[in-house]
């Protein structure tokens, strides 16, 4: 092993018995490092967004594509694409940034349904799935799929249409990308049996978003590099403090430091939580 | 002293620290609607973290300036990864 990697990561005697990533002038360079890619990050996003920024890397239509492959493993007919639930869909992540709520019914009382009819779409049945902070149409879907109400949704065998959106914007005062998914079934297309009531707000316009429905890929989301970093570290360290107790331990090393376990501890809990926040919500 | 030792003495600090994380956890699960509690409760498991160390060391009586300094940076470490991702920045 070479001699660096050693003193780095290994406890030996040319690092006193510790790591040298475990440190505190290695911690102190770490998050120096860390501070200024972050600096560097948001430089780069605002100076070049259409290299570095957080359009969407969601297209609707492989989001259509693999809710039909669902919906074919479960013996179900594939939903067409529907250009009035395309809409529906848009206006309504359109009020979700206008309004900054993340709900299927808004905070003045608008329901789903309601940009369903105003989009020009009548229905006999109609159902709505919402995902936001995913970066990929695969986990969308597999999240989807393993809640059982979203499920139910996907893989209902009275829908025929679907309408996805996919719309950048702020929402708490966070970049995100709000995933709305639409189904229907038109009134023309069935005996009319009319769903529920459903109480009209007229939504505010639409602000300052971009809807990716004419999906052209080209940028590199900051979050996802963030995230492979924040991540990374924290896994570096939690594997160095491991080792560096087992090798305490096996060779009865005695040493004048912090306690390597419980910053072990400490760092798990701080990988439970960055995966916690770091994975998009459905509802 | 060796770490066996270490924990064979102060079982009860280590318990401790674990309620610490585990309650912390708790919290940030639970608001996950809500990014500012979030914020405040990373910063709460921080400082309690930078706490318990000098308590612990002070109970071993090896408590020196550089020890806490460690157990800051760490924290600090925690605090600045979580805010990156918390924030999306």
């Amino acid at each position: 092993m070479p001699s660096f990697i050693r003193h780095l990561l290994f406890p030996h005697e040319s690092n006193n018995q510790r790591a040298k990533l475990l440190h505190p002038s290695s911690w102190g360079l770490i998050i120096g490092l860390f501070t200024i890619f972050q600096l560097t990050i948001n430089q780069l996003t605002i100076s070049y967004p259409q290299v570095l920024g957080y359009a969407s890397q969601i297209a609707p239509e492989t989001v259509i594509k693999l809710t039909n492959l669902k919906r074919q493993e479960n013996s179900l007919p594939p939903l067409q694409s529907n250009p009035e639930l395309s809409a529906a869909a848009a206006q309504k992540a359109a009020d979700m940034f206008a309004r900054n709520y993340w709900a299927h019914i808004s905070p003045v009382g608008t329901q789903p349904w309601y940009f369903i009819t105003t989009a020009g779409y009548t229905y006999r049945y109609a159902g709505e799935n919402l995902a936001r902070d995913f970066s990929d149409p695969n986990a969308v879907v597999d999240a989807w799929m393993a809640s059982p109400s979203h499920r139910d949704n996907l893989l209902n065998s009275h829908y025929q249409d679907i309408g996805i959106a996919v719309v950048d914007g702020t929402l708490d005062g966070r970049e995100t990308t709000l995933v709305v998914q639409m189904f229907g079934t038109q009134l023309s297309a069935a005996p009319a049996i009319t769903q529920g009531a459903v109480t009209i707000v007229k939504p505010i316009q639409a602000a300052s978003t971009t809807s990716t429905m004419n999906y052209e890929p080209k940028t590199i989301n900051p979050f996802d590099i963030t995230k492979l970093v924040s991540l990374g570290l924290i896994i570096i360290f939690i594997a160095v403090l491991t080792v560096d107790i087992i090798s305490v331990y096996r060779h009865k090393i005695v040493r004048w430091t912090s306690k390597s376990f419980a910053h072990l501890l400490f760092l798990l809990a701080l990988l439970i939580a960055a995966l916690i926040i770091s994975k998009g919500q459905i509802i | 002293m060796t770490f066996e030792r270490d924990f064979a003495h102060h079982p009860m600090h280590y318990f401790t620290l674990l309620c610490i994380m585990l309650v912390g956890l708790w919290g940030i699960f639970w608001f996950n609607y809500s990014r500012a509690v979030q914020l405040g409760i990373i910063l709460s498991m921080a400082s309690s973290y930078v706490v318990w160390g000098i308590v612990h060391h002070a109970h071993h009586k090896d408590l020196h300036i550089k020890v806490v300094y460690e157990y800051i940076l760490v924290a600090l470490f925690s605090v600045l990864i979580f805010a990156s991702l918390i924030f999306r920045a």
